[in-house]
């Protein structure tokens, strides 16, 4: 009698923490890194850029808060439902996942409304947002992995094209574009990200349409240079040391000479890959130049680069809050940083209440 | 016809040409050879720079460094680029080297590092 009094129990207890289990599951947590989980490797998408096409051509996965377990949301070919969609965006949720092998079919698929996500003022500008930097992140990372310099010059000035004839056309306010990128510590994520940011505030600073285009492309390809630096240091999830900071800080040099024979890039592209980590005070490399002797374009970018750095998770910490990054950026700036440029981000920032 | 000499040594150098012999490496360095003191000024001519990099002037007067086997290391009074392919002209030879790095030490001051790419006596 004890022994069933026991098992009964211990039956009901099984249950109860079983269905606290699937409950949670509804409430999908962002995974920001790809995931593997059985054998499966699966790549984080944005939720938005499920909007456009109703019929995806892959299946389309959430990850469950608790044990971060991938599981089935939409079937391929199978219709988005737009309410779970808006359920997903209401709780934060802006990520979802492709396995592996779905990922290019997916690409193809967002790719074949490139035009229309550009043109169709129909479509929401979110959602034109993140498909068009979803497509972008793609097409960055493919050629960072070529190391070939025609390819990464032509693909870092087509994206920017696109990305600034978005921007400068509609005008999305930062709280948007926010919510559509993705901030883990992938290297293309991280280019994308800087080159929105660097975009939006070019295009709010009034520079002219062929700057920003021009700007965009040389911060997209702003940390080519670590696709050199070995990736047991890249990745280094501890507190590097001396050595491994004399690597890492080697990248704005490697990404110089891997471009500098490009016929096609001009030398202010160049110069923010080679300068962004030069900083106001002379304490920056790789030449510790001061001021006005590193191009305002490289000094503009340091402060998207900083900021997004802050704001996004790093393999030795997690991310910190936008309030977090604007105090940083505001003591940077007494110091490090081109104040004008700081003043006008956070200006921006706070324009729209962002914290 | 010689060159003014525009290179302003910062106030830590202010030993520059009294010192001589090896110099010191700390553990981190992964240079592969030692480097010898070797306090000169030099004509350097900038022979090839990637084409988006405009110059002013190709041709100055610097001060000699240091040399090892495979580079060497100079004081230039303007930024100099990697990659830029640089002949140097001092004591009977010249050397044609490619630049590696390059740093600001202070105003008109800035210290390159040059790879060899051949040494070649003036006779």
């Amino acid at each position: 009698m004890k022994f069933f009094c026991i098992s009964l129990l211990a039956t009901v207890f099984i249950l109860v923490s079983l269905r606290s289990n699937i409950l949670p599951k509804l409430k999908s947590s962002p995974p920001k890194h790809m995931l593997t989980f059985n054998n499966q490797t699966f790549i984080p998408i944005s939720l938005f850029s499920l909007s456009v096409d109703s019929y995806p051509i892959v299946d389309i996965y959430a990850c469950a808060k608790t044990d971060r377990r991938p599981f089935l949301l939409i079937a391929r070919n199978e219709p988005v439902d737009n309410e779970l969609l808006k359920q997903f965006e209401g709780e934060g949720v802006y990520n979802l996942l492709v396995t592996t092998e779905g990922y290019e079919h997916f690409q193809e698929q967002l790719r074949s409304n490139w035009d229309r996500l550009l043109e169709d003022s129909s479509i929401p500008l979110k959602t034109r947002l993140a498909n068009i930097i979803e497509i972008s992140r793609d097409l960055v990372a493919k050629a960072f992995e070529s190391k070939h310099p025609e390819t990464l010059v032509r693909v870092a000035r087509s994206v920017s094209r696109v990305l600034t004839s978005l921007i400068n056309r509609n005008q999305p306010s930062l709280r948007d574009l926010l919510s559509v990128l993705r901030h883990d510590d992938q290297l293309p994520s991280h280019s994308v990200n800087v080159a929105c940011f660097s975009i939006l505030l070019a295009d709010r600073l009034g520079y002219p349409l062929s700057d920003i285009c021009k700007l965009g492309a040389g911060v997209l390809l702003h940390d080519v240079g670590m696709m050199e630096i070995d990736p047991r240091i890249r990745k280094n999830a501890r507190k590097v040391d001396e050595f491994e900071r004399k690597e890492i800080a080697r990248h704005p040099t490697l990404g110089f000479r891997l471009l500098c024979r490009c016929a096609d890039l001009s030398r202010d592209e160049l110069m923010i890959v080679y300068q962004h980590h030069e900083r106001v005070d002379g304490k920056g490399y790789p030449v510790a130049l001061l001021e006005s002797e590193i191009h305002p374009w490289a000094r503009l970018c340091s402060v998207t680069d900083v900021f997004e750095a802050v704001i996004s998770d790093r393999p030795q910490r997690k991310k910190l809050s936008v309030t977090s990054a604007i105090s940083i950026l505001r003591r940077e700036s007494k110091k490090s940083l081109d104040s004008k440029f700081v003043d006008a981000w956070i200006n921006l920032l706070e324009a729209e209440g962002i914290e | 016809m010689t060159r003014t000499l525009y290179v302003e040594l910062p106030p830590s150098m202010a030993n520059y040409f009294s010192e001589g012999g090896f110099t010191d490496t700390t553990y981190f360095e992964t240079r592969r050879h030692s480097r010898l003191r070797c306090r000169c000024e030099a004509d350097l001519c900038i022979v090839e720079s990637p084409t988006m990099l405009v110059r002013s002037e190709s041709e100055m007067r610097v001060l000699v460094k240091d040399v090892s086997k495979c580079g060497m290391g100079l004081l230039v009074h303007e930024q100099l680029f990697p990659e830029e392919r640089i002949s140097v002209h001092f004591m009977g030879r010249r050397a044609l080297a490619t630049v590696v790095r390059c740093r600001r030490l202070g105003k008109r001051c800035y210290e390159c590092g040059a790879k060899l790419v051949s040494f070649e006596s003036d006779e």
